[in-house]
């Protein structure tokens, strides 16, 4: 039975990798396949099928209200010119390659992560790094490690969504371990950019500055997801905090080294005016304001709006089914999903209000409007029709109770080495699926359940998973197609992932060691 | 009769358009696994069990569009 019940996974992973099939086909391969077997094998009857696909569709929207509504802010503020202004103003800042590659490759990629994700930190970084000298090999390995570990708590934090919903826990019960693992992923991935640019030789030289950019970035992703709750803007944050520290420390580096020079060299383009700077960033300083506004401080709002808008929820009760060979799935809720107050809506908010700026400031064009909205339209699609049918395919699979015989088939091969293994398996998932809230969805209830059996810490093992995932995912053949086209690197993807495969191994390494410490210390 | 060669031409036309473009194909796909699972809901309560054959049929037939390569 565990090896019907792995059946479509593998198929989605020989389709994905072998025959590089987009994660839309190959989720509806995976998806027909577990729907066959949880029919053929494991019993489960038509009212298991119905409610298992009316609680996909539910978590998928869930997600996908994030996923929508970050694209349409990026290219809201795409469109508008205000993403190139930031990352001409930092190009600006330093001379020092290492340096450069910290703040683009992995400060800057990270905050473009917290806001969109979908492989633009890479598609927007690499051509600015190209245009500093380095080589399109160096521009697309540098942000495709750099941003890893912010992709958990990134996009709004649609794939920590995942992780709450695929499960039904907490996220005050999951944030503190995921946000550790991910933040401390931070220091190690800020080495690995900056070695990647520039050798040993400046990891040695700027190993305190990346320590002290990493602790910051790590520190405020947790402060902000778990001190504050506020899980769905923790790399936002994390980026911004990074962007102020490390352009504290360039300007800082590059004014004392001009006292060794007669003058700073150029690194060409347009002089960046504070004015210009300050509308371009205002996208950004409108959505942490509504972020915390609606999440946070009621008094920002008036309370009765707050409650009101909070009460507009999609949930739906389930009652138990049981399959013809016995699995029970207990009654029960999905999680509410509050339309006008869920992090979707803040961005749609968010979305509007900086249209409305951009549009004041003269930043568009003729019907920017009309393009930015079917851009996204467009864009969107594909990625939406994968995560519903993996979304379907994992419920099927979780209500015909084909996650569990898959539980407790790696709880009996892996055994007590179960949380080395942990991260791995959400490496793999997202590898595969290019995402890490496919990952996320595919296997948590998968490592949860396995956890449980073996008696090891929930929260931990679930660290393990989405931190796994978060830079299995940028290591994704789809995710380096993307990177790899703005970088004039079109089909060699291959060289690209051979570049990377090191780097991104030896970070999964790490979020493995510290899920064991973690379970021997907990 | 000449405006029912016209309707039946028009479908023929659309649908045809519409299941040889990948992004056609997507949201066509998208937009019946969407509808269809929600329809799935009431038909469960009501226990309906044709119904819910014929929602699941079309999940999976969407599905199978959506693996189509041309």
């Amino acid at each position: 039975m565990p090896f019907l019940a792995t059946l479509p996974i593998i198929i989605i992973l020989i389709l994905m990798v072998g025959y590089r099939w987009g994660a839309a086909r190959a989720g509806a391969a995976g998806y027909i396949s577990a729907f066959i077997i949880a029919i053929a094998f494991f019993g489960a009857s038509t009212k298991v099928l119905a409610y298992a696909h009316t609680k996909a569709i539910l978590l998928s929207f869930d997600v996908l209200y994030i996923i929508w509504t970050a694209y349409l802010l990026y290219r809201v503020s795409d469109e508008a010119g205000a993403i190139e202004i930031i990352g001409e103003a930092l190009r600006q800042l330093t001379s020092d390659k290492g340096m450069q590659a910290i703040l683009i490759g992995w400060v800057f990629a990270s905050f473009l992560q917290g806001t969109g994700g979908f492989g633009v930190p890479v598609a927007i970084t690499a051509p600015l790094l190209i245009g500093l000298g380095f080589s399109p090999l160096a521009a697309v390995v540098i942000p495709t490690i750099g941003h890893g570990w912010a992709v958990t708590f990134g996009s709004l934090g649609s794939s920590f969504n995942a992780l709450i919903s695929a499960t039904n826990l907490d996220a005050g019960y999951l944030a503190p371990s995921s946000a550790l693992f991910l933040g401390l992923a931070a220091l190690p991935t800020g080495l690995m950019v900056v070695h990647a640019a520039n050798g040993w030789s400046a990891v040695k030289r700027l190993v305190a500055k990346v320590l002290i950019i990493g602790t910051v970035m790590g520190g405020t992703q947790y402060f902000v997801a778990v001190n504050l709750g506020l899980w769905n803007i923790g790399s936002f944050a994390g980026g911004v905090a990074g962007l102020v520290v490390g352009v504290a420390i360039a300007y800082w580096s590059e004014a004392s080294q001009k006292h060794t020079r007669r003058s700073a060299p150029s690194t060409g383009g347009k002089i960046i005016d504070a004015k210009r700077l300050f509308i371009a960033l205002s996208a950004y300083l409108i959505l942490i304001l509504f972020t915390v506004g609606i999440l946070l401080a009621p008094p920002l709002f008036v309370p009765e709006i707050k409650k009101t808008l909070g009460e507009f929820a999609i949930q739906l009760s389930f009652p138990e089914t049981i399959t013809s060979a016995g699995y029970i799935s207990p009654a029960g809720a999905n999680k509410a999903i509050p339309i006008f107050t869920h992090t979707g809506a803040i961005l749609l908010y968010s979305s509007a209000a900086a249209f409305v700026i951009y549009k004041r400031a003269g930043l568009y064009t003729k019907n920017a409007g009309k393009k930015i909205l079917s851009q996204t339209a467009r864009k969107m699609v594909t990625s939406s029709l994968s995560i519903v049918l993996m979304v379907a395919m994992a419920m099927v699979m979780q209500q015909s109770g084909m996650t569990e015989a898959l539980a407790q088939g790696l709880a009996n091969a892996v055994g007590v080495a179960f949380p080395f293994f942990a991260a791995w398996i959400g490496a793999l998932g997202a590898f595969m699926t290019g995402s890490n809230t496919n990952s996320n969805v595919l296997f948590a209830a998968l490592q949860m359940r396995t956890s449980e059996l073996l008696a090891y810490s929930v929260p931990i093992i679930l660290a393990a998973q989405t931190a796994g995932a978060s830079v299995g995912s940028v290591l994704a053949p789809a995710k380096l197609i993307v990177g790899a086209s703005t970088a004039g690197m079109e089909g060699k993807e291959g060289i690209a992932l051979r570049a990377v495969i090191g780097y991104g191994g030896g970070l999964i390494l790490f979020i493995s060691l510290l899920t064991v410490l973690a379970v021997i210390f907990q | 009769m000449s405006f029912c060669l016209f309707v039946n031409f028009t479908i023929k036309r659309y649908t045809y358009a519409m299941l040889h473009s990948k992004l056609s194909r997507y949201t066509l796909a998208f937009g019946i696994i969407v509808i269809a699972s929600f329809a799935l809901y009431p038909a469960a309560q009501g226990e309906k069990s044709l119904l819910i054959w014929l929602l699941l049929a079309l999940i999976v037939s969407a599905a199978t569009l959506t693996i189509k390569e041309k």
